[in-house]
């Protein structure tokens, strides 16, 4: 299958899961739901099978998956924050409720009763590390990295398992993982509050004094960098990887782009 | 008398259950660990997981795969809890702080979160498909009820057809599915579980009508909240729509709102009190209660047929 494909592919996924998400009420009220094509191609990959589009059922498999993702980032913008109107929050709380229940109405319906017990103890998991990371928990950075990963991985690492496609979880959570700590990198430099960075400032934090943004940036990138080998030396290990499947991280991950790291420390001298 | 005193039998698989509620919301987050407890030990009627035990007693009674349905359905129930407090703002949950209140609202979604996801893994204990269908179905239901609820706030054209909508979604269908649930979990024959579930959606619709009665008629420490707050939130009840039948009393209702003092409030409410509304709010409740004990009539006779009566008549009686 060529890379081409797969976005048709991940088009029409889209759509299904928009249409599923409609509610014309929350619409009114609360932003649409950002539905993430790059997790969306990820979540393809298990059904990459020669030339063939996925079937119904695989597009469900997927959606459902999705629908979760979308949920919990639904709730992660329940603040306690006065700024939002008390009507916006209510309905952004029932929103991420409604979009589970799509999740588990899918999979019952398609009886596949394997699929909600694993997506589940996925949500489980991510909302436990949430709560470590929320209360800045950690020791160590590792251990905080850890838990990001976990947040970020832990659907579709456990979809990938439930579909036997096991071997590329690693590869798969290095990219998320990537691909967060890219996100928080610039969050970071636009001086925006995030939990992971204040997670990341508490445990840099010297004695009473604040980490300062330097501190909390070159820990990024000292991550960032070693992920990237990691993900080179995976990719390379793998072998073969189908060409549509390498275009696939090298999207997600732009590696080539100006943001890599290296570049990234020439740029701010 | 007592609600448990009812089931009083049942006391060991009452127990069982709530040891397994402890032990399902067991996690490796020590904070997470003292949310769900603070709440699990908060108490409640634990109603849902009793209509589970009873009614699957009209099968081959299993408490071992049965109190998969009912620590699933509970837990589900907790979760909606969690995350109704955040909807509501509440400081207050049975009198004691809620999750939100002792902490914060973050934490309140991931609490709320983390059980649902508990609850559901539970439920897959069952490999029933048609108990997930009917569990999921139900679920997207009591969010679109939590969705028009929002949507009705403060809409005082609104009519009795939207109220009974609006509380069959919220309240009757989980009562109803539990009890169809431990039917079905425990092999009972379609038509027995049918009938559980008829039951469970009137005891439900009549048990939210008398709870909305309470709202205006209960002592705050009763209800562990302020008297009226269905009221100041802009959630039109049953006694309220009638109430609003009268164009002074309407007058005075429309003009309530989350600022209203508690002396104004308590006049708004005695105004209420002196009309119809609560005795007719009363009335309807018994015509669901009635329609539930009809019900029980098609089952056959023995000792559980008899103690989900007691529970309906319980539950029609109740003053707090």
């Amino acid at each position: 299958m060529k890379f081409t494909d797969y976005n048709h592919q991940a088009n029409i996924i889209h759509h299904y899961i928009e249409e599923q998400l409609h509610h014309s009420y929350l619409k009114e009220f609360i932003d649409q739901p950002y539905i993430d094509r790059n997790r969306i191609n990820f979540l393809l990959l298990p059904f990459m099978n020669g030339q063939r589009m996925v079937t119904q059922q695989e597009m469900k498999w997927i959606s459902t998956a999705m629908f979760l993702h979308v949920a919990l980032e639904t709730h992660e913008k329940v603040t306690i924050s006065e700024q939002d109107s008390l009507k916006e929050r209510q309905l952004t709380v029932l929103a991420g409720v409604y979009f589970s229940s799509l999740y588990y109405k899918t999979l019952a319906e398609s009886e596949d009763v394997g699929l909600i017990e694993v997506l589940s103890s996925a949500i489980k998991k991510i909302n436990e590390c949430k709560i470590s990371m929320y209360k800045e928990e950690y020791t160590s950075i590792e251990e905080l990295m850890e838990d990001v990963r976990i947040i970020e991985t832990s659907i579709a690492a456990h979809f990938y398992e439930f579909f036997h496609q096991k071997e590329w979880v690693p590869l798969l959570s290095d990219t998320f993982l990537y691909n967060r700590l890219l996100q928080e990198r610039l969050a970071l430099k636009n001086t925006q509050d995030t939990i992971f960075i204040n997670a990341l400032a508490s445990i840099l934090k010297q004695s009473e004094e604040p980490a300062d943004e330097h501190l909390i940036l070159s820990a990024i990138d000292t991550t960032l960098e070693k992920i990237q080998k990691n993900i080179e030396v995976q990719l390379d290990r793998i072998k073969p990887v189908p060409p549509a499947v390498r275009e696939l991280f090298m999207e997600f991950l732009p590696f080539t782009e100006p943001l890599t790291t290296t570049k990234l420390y020439a740029e701010e001298g | 008398m007592k609600l448990n005193r009812i089931y009083s039998f049942l006391k060991t698989d009452i127990d069982q259950i709530e040891k397994e509620l402890e032990s399902a919301i067991e996690s490796d987050s020590r904070l997470l660990n003292q949310a769900s407890l603070h709440l699990l030990q908060a108490g409640g009627k634990r109603i849902r997981p009793v209509f589970v035990l009873l009614s699957a007693r009209f099968g081959d009674y299993n408490i071992d795969s049965v109190k998969n349905a009912a620590v699933a359905l509970e837990l589900i129930h907790m979760a909606s809890l969690v995350h109704d407090d955040v909807i509501d703002d509440a400081e207050l949950r049975r009198g004691k702080p809620t999750i939100k209140a002792q902490w914060d609202n973050r934490i309140a979604m991931y609490t709320g979160d983390y059980i649902f996801a508990r609850g559901l893994e539970y439920m897959t204990h069952i490999q029933n498909p048609e108990a997930h269908q009917i569990l999921s179905r139900t679920i997207v239901e009591l969010c679109k009820g939590e969705i028009a609820q929002i949507k009705d706030k403060y809409r005082y054209d609104q009519n009795l057809r939207d109220y009974l909508l609006r509380i069959k979604r919220k309240t009757a269908l989980l009562i109803a599915v539990s009890c169809q649930l431990g039917a079905i979990s425990s092999g009972a024959p379609e038509e027995v579980h049918r009938r559980l579930f008829r039951f469970g959606y009137n005891v439900g619709m009549s048990f939210q009508i008398t709870d909305d009665i309470l709202d205006l008629t209960a002592s705050e420490e009763e209800l562990g909240k302020p008297a009226g707050s269905d009221l100041s939130q802009g959630n039109i009840t049953l006694p309220i729509l009638y109430a609003m039948e009268n164009p002074k009393l309407r007058a005075e209702i429309e003009r309530v709102s989350e600022n209203t003092s508690a002396q104004e409030m308590k006049s708004v409410i005695s105004s209420i009190l002196s009309s119809e509304a609560i005795e007719r709010s009363h009335r309807v409740s018994r015509m669901y209660l009635d329609k539930a004990l009809r019900d029980l009539e098609f089952l056959p006779q023995n000792r559980v047929k008899k103690t989900l009566k007691n529970i309906a008549n319980f539950i029609g009686k109740r003053k707090y």
